[in-house]
């Protein structure tokens, strides 16, 4: 090859090394590019790509009755998952198809839970819980057809005494979208899918019962299979909950609610001509020097099973919107009531403490009183001469309450104090109890302020906006606008019981951890009624003369509590349109009492005639008694 | 006594100075490329030990595995290279038509039941230590082969012109392209062609011939597409580069892992054997044809510059010994390996960059992989026959 030949090969070699310079330059700027303009991008990038945090559920502390009998613990439940992040969109419709065919569920209700978008991806979506395990059997023994499907037992809650003591139990459903970032959830950290105590004490004791929440911090490689566990953290099982009830006694006061209402639903009433609807009714149970509640029933009641592992829509209808006597509600707070003539004790401690009425009085009890033009009617028609203190309060007579609602009328008028109000506070009505259970009623004292307030805001409801004598006579003998709840009157009866000290009521006990075990304090510094012993006294006397000769006299007639005494109070509470609500609260022994029992019926008839004979057979049950058949008595307030 | 001379303290005209005794072949060993080379080796061992032994630890398996099966191809290679370094280039010229027929022999036995499908490609031949892979053998007799041609065209008609090179070049690159195509194994038949554009310009075919080429290429190309010859996964992966967020689990899943892992690996790295994306595998193929992700990604940019710095020097000697070559055979050979080298190596960086199609391609000397490493050595083993008798 000539000089100038290769003269011009080597120019063109230059070119073609110039055009692999310009190659290797534009690698060197691009990866200049990537790894040091953008590095953090793609680091972050890395970084998501590898870790996953995954949460471990913790076990539920189990709650106990007083006793420690189990009254809510965890059991296992087979649950069946698809990873829908393994499936191709054709492969999932056809697991779900096949899944929906051996769970023998509509596929429509998997496919709906296979679109919860509030489970991470690489969560596995669970589809159906408490499968039959021949079912997750028959899935394992033929995993080829049903490919990223699991299987696997989870803890959920348990209810070794069935429904008992469902509304004070509470039932558990999965934190709700909006609530993840509530006050009363984001200390507990939170996240969409974890669940929580609904209702009742799961949802009250929350806190303790939830436990801690294990986390897992794994290394994952590109086909999701976990390399390493970089960190650890167990969960923390939720701590036990002793709490005030009794189981036994709680028993008992379900089925003697149950069956009085039954009973009750025979009566013939006359003014409406049908016989007693009484649908449903509450009932209290408490320990008047504590405040410790024993028992709480509601009817109707529901099973809290069904909210394990999730209730559905049509089933949570049944109990809720579609069924008139809202099963899910707990009326022994969650509903207030006027409380008729259990009131009375009330108006009767004003009436002493003010000097209106005195201890050893005596009052006329006409069939009725003119008072301002209106007529206001005893519960009977018939005039019943001349009444001791102790006599009035026993026949319930309401035409001596009202002269005495009168007087307190004309000192308000005179110089705005609300006595009888200030009374129904001392006594805790009005406002909330401070139980620990949620959406408690506050009830209602009715006075002007409220009725100015109500004016303005339902003038049609409301019409006047100036306090009338008739609203404080009505309310001497708990009707009007005055509202309690069972509770309210148990814990006021309570008050006088104990010798003049409402406490707050309570359901929690104790806290155990393992063998660990602390008090919870439940001393929220107790109030007094301030009402003098004397007075005090004169209105035990009379509660017990009530179960003796008086209103509820017949119901205990022959009953083995009359050696130890029950003091009590019947009340029949009117509402425009509707049967009479039935009431009954009473407290035993009389003496040395030990328990306080606080009955309310809807549209079940009168206090003496179907709430005191309830009453009567939760007190033989507690005192251990062979607890008597429930008789209805004459219709008595 | 290797030469390190020749960039700055020797010019070209002092050759004439040199005696004869100096003119050896075996005193005349490039010493530059022989490095470089051993560097880019060295560095792909590691990096494919860092890059394979998680998942067989993860396996139970002996996490050097592939690490002691690329020391033995290396030792294979060195043999490779070793052989070609004994006869002048220039007698093994006469040979290079029998080197082209033995490759696109192995090209057609590779197609019969006797070559390996692996992911549905058939591009091996078992031969028990290692899988063959034609193609990669086909890369040295095509260069060999064209220079062959070529040169000795020029030889008897004096300065080369008209059409008849590219029409040659084009033909000997026609049917092992074809037979590579049905592999398939797309990369493979653009290294054919790439090193055909590269051999042609040095051997000074005019421009406009190779324009009307690239012309007649291109609309071969589309007539491919439109008669449904190119498959679709290949037409995918060639595209994917251009928009890789827009599908990230399926073609682009791969492209954003690989680009992950080298962004993430920064100015420094992670460090050998801490890099979570080559530790994790969420690059595929990351010790064969990814294995620059593993390097980018453990040593950062800077190791990124060490890679291409090395490579650079292979090709400046690559040239430089075309450009020494007293015979234009030598000089399209050592050109046509640096082309060979050159594309490797820009489009297997560039498709794990995203700048390049996802296309099969080994990274030379780096990538693990028994023929790819022999080839490479036996390419540069040619190049460093003729370095060494530039003066016979």
């Amino acid at each position: 090859m000539s000089q100038a030949a290769l003269g011009t090969t080597r120019i063109r070699l230059a070119f073609l090394g110039a055009i692999f310079a310009s190659l290797i330059a534009t690698l060197v700027l691009r990866l200049y590019f990537l790894q040091v303009l953008n590095s953090d991008e793609f680091a972050a990038g890395a970084e998501r790509n590898q870790i996953r945090l995954v949460q471990e559920e913790p076990a539920r502390g189990q709650i106990l009755d007083r006793n420690g009998e189990v009254l809510v613990t965890n059991g296992m439940s087979l649950v069946v998952s698809i990873k829908r992040q393994e499936l191709s969109p054709e492969q999932l419709t056809q697991v779900s198809e096949r899944l929906a065919q051996a769970l023998g569920v509509p596929v429509d209700d998997i496919n709906k839970r296979l679109e919860d978008r509030t489970l991470s991806a690489f969560t596995p979506v669970p589809v159906a819980e408490n499968v039959p395990e021949d079912t997750v059997v028959y899935i394992r023994e033929h995993q080829e057809q049903f490919p990223g499907v699991e299987t696997k037992a989870q803890p959920t809650r348990v209810y070794p005494q069935q429904k008992l003591a469902s509304h004070l139990l509470g039932y558990l459903g999965e934190i709700l979208p909006e609530q993840v970032d509530d006050e009363r959830y984001k200390e507990l950290q939170y996240r969409p899918g974890s669940v929580i105590g609904r209702g009742g004490i799961e949802y009250a004791y929350e806190k303790y019962l939830h436990g801690t929440e294990g986390l897992r911090k794994l290394e994952v490689d590109s086909s999701g299979e976990v390399r390493r566990v970089l960190a650890r953290r167990e969960p923390k099982k939720g701590l036990d909950l002793v709490t005030t009830i009794d189981a036994r006694i709680q028993k008992v006061t379900e089925e003697s609610l149950a069956r009085g209402l039954e009973k009750a639903r025979n009566i013939y009433h006359p003014e409406s001509r049908k016989k007693y609807l009484a649908p449903a009714g509450g009932v209290v149970v408490m320990d008047p020097r504590s405040g410790e509640i024993i028992a709480m029933a509601s009817f109707p009641d529901y099973d809290p099973g069904a909210f394990v592992g999730g209730i559905s829509q049509a089933e949570y209808d049944e109990l809720t919107t579609k069924n008139p006597a809202f099963p899910l509600l707990n009326r022994g707070i969650q509903a207030a009531y006027a409380p008729g003539s259990t009131f009375k004790p009330v108006t009767a401690a004003a009436a002493l403490e003010t000097g209106v009425a005195q201890v050893n009085g005596r009052y006329a009890c006409p069939g009725s009183v003119r008072i301002a033009d209106r007529t206001f009617r005893n519960w009977k028609t018939t005039d019943s001469g001349m009444l001791t203190f102790n006599q009035a309060m026993a026949d319930s007579c309401d035409t001596i309450f009202y002269p005495w609602g009168l007087e307190f009328y004309r000192t308000f008028r005179n110089n705005k104090t609300e006595v009888l109000q200030d009374y129904a506070r001392r006594f805790g009505f009005g406002r909330r109890t401070g139980v620990e259970l949620p959406f408690e009623k506050a009830g209602r004292v009715p006075d002007e302020g409220w009725l100015k307030a109500v004016n303005k805001e339902l003038p049609e409801a409301f019409p006047y906006a100036t306090w009338l004598p008739g609203y404080t006579i009505n309310m001497s003998i708990g009707q009007g606008d005055v509202l309690a709840t069972p509770l309210q009157l148990a814990n006021a009866y309570a008050a006088i019981a104990n010798g003049g000290i409402l406490h707050r009521p309570h359901l929690g006990l104790k806290l155990r951890d393992g063998n660990e075990e602390r008090t919870i304090n439940n001393e929220s510094k107790p109030r007094s009624v301030a009402v003098s012993p004397a007075n005090l006294a004169a209105i035990q006397g009379s509660l017990e003369a009530v179960t003796t000769v008086g209103t509820a006299a017949s119901t205990f007639v022959n009953s083995p509590l009359n050696a130890i005494g029950v003091a009590g109070k019947t009340g029949t509470a009117e509402f425009a349109g509707k049967q009479p609500f039935a009431w009954f609260a009473a407290y035993a022994p009389a003496r040395d009492p030990q328990y306080v029992v606080a009955v309310m019926l809807e549209e079940g008839g009168h206090g003496g005639e179907t709430a005191a004979p309830i009453a009567r057979r939760i007190f033989e049950g507690i005192f251990e008694f062979e607890p008597a058949e429930i008789t209805p008595q004459a219709a008595v307030d | 006594m290797t030469d390190f001379a020749g960039f700055g303290s020797r010019n070209y005209a002092s050759r004439d100075r040199i005696s004869m005794s100096s003119k050896a072949p075996i005193r005349h060993v490039d010493g530059w490329l022989m490095l470089a080379v051993m560097g880019l080796t060295a560095v792909g061992c590691i990096a494919i030990r860092s890059a394979s032994a998680p998942l067989l630890n993860v396996n139970g398996e002996d996490p050097d595995y592939y690490l002691k099966r690329q020391l033995i191809f290396f030792s294979l290679a060195t043999v490779a290279f070793g052989l070609t370094l004994l006869v002048d280039y220039r007698q093994l010229q006469p040979y290079a038509p029998f080197l082209y027929g033995a490759a696109l022999f192995l090209l057609l036995v590779v197609l019969t039941p006797l070559g390996q499908t692996v992911k549905g490609a058939q591009r091996w031949i078992n031969l028990g230590v290692f899988q063959l892979q034609p193609a990669e053998v086909m890369k040295i007799g095509y260069i060999m082969f064209l220079a062959a041609v070529l040169s000795r065209e020029r030889r008897q008609e004096g300065p080369i012109s008209g059409a008849t090179p590219v029409v040659q070049a084009m033909l000997l690159a026609a049917v092992p392209v074809f037979l590579i195509y049905l592999q398939p194994d797309l990369g493979s038949s653009l290294v054919l062609v790439a090193v055909a554009f590269a051999v042609l310009l040095v051997a000074g075919v005019q421009v406009r011939w190779m324009v009307l080429v690239v012309v007649a290429g291109l609309a071969m190309g589309g007539v491919a597409l439109k008669l449904d010859v190119v498959h679709q996964y290949q037409i995918e992966r060639l595209t994917a580069f251009m928009d890789s967020e827009a599908d990230p689990q399926r073609t682009g899943f791969n492209l954003e892992q690989s680009k992950i892992a080298i962004g993430s690996g920064g100015f420094g790295g992670k460090g050998w054997g801490k890099g979570t994306q080559t530790n994790l595998a969420y690059v595929p193929e990351q010790r064969t044809d990814f294995i620059f992700t593993a390097i980018g990604e453990e040593q950062g940019f800077l190791g990124g510059v060490v890679i291409l710095s090395l490579f650079s020097v292979v090709l400046w000697r690559c040239i430089r010994t075309a450009m020494l070559s007293k015979d234009l055979f030598g000089a399209l050979v050592a050109g046509g390996v640096a082309a060979m080298l050159a594309f490797q190596l820009f489009v297997n960086i560039g498709m794990t960059i995203g700048i390049m199609p996802i296309t099969g391609i080994p990274l030379p000397f780096v990538s693990y992989g028994g023929t790819s490493l022999i080839t490479s050595f036996a390419g540069v083993g040619v190049v460093m026959n003729i370095h060494m008798r530039r003066f016979v």
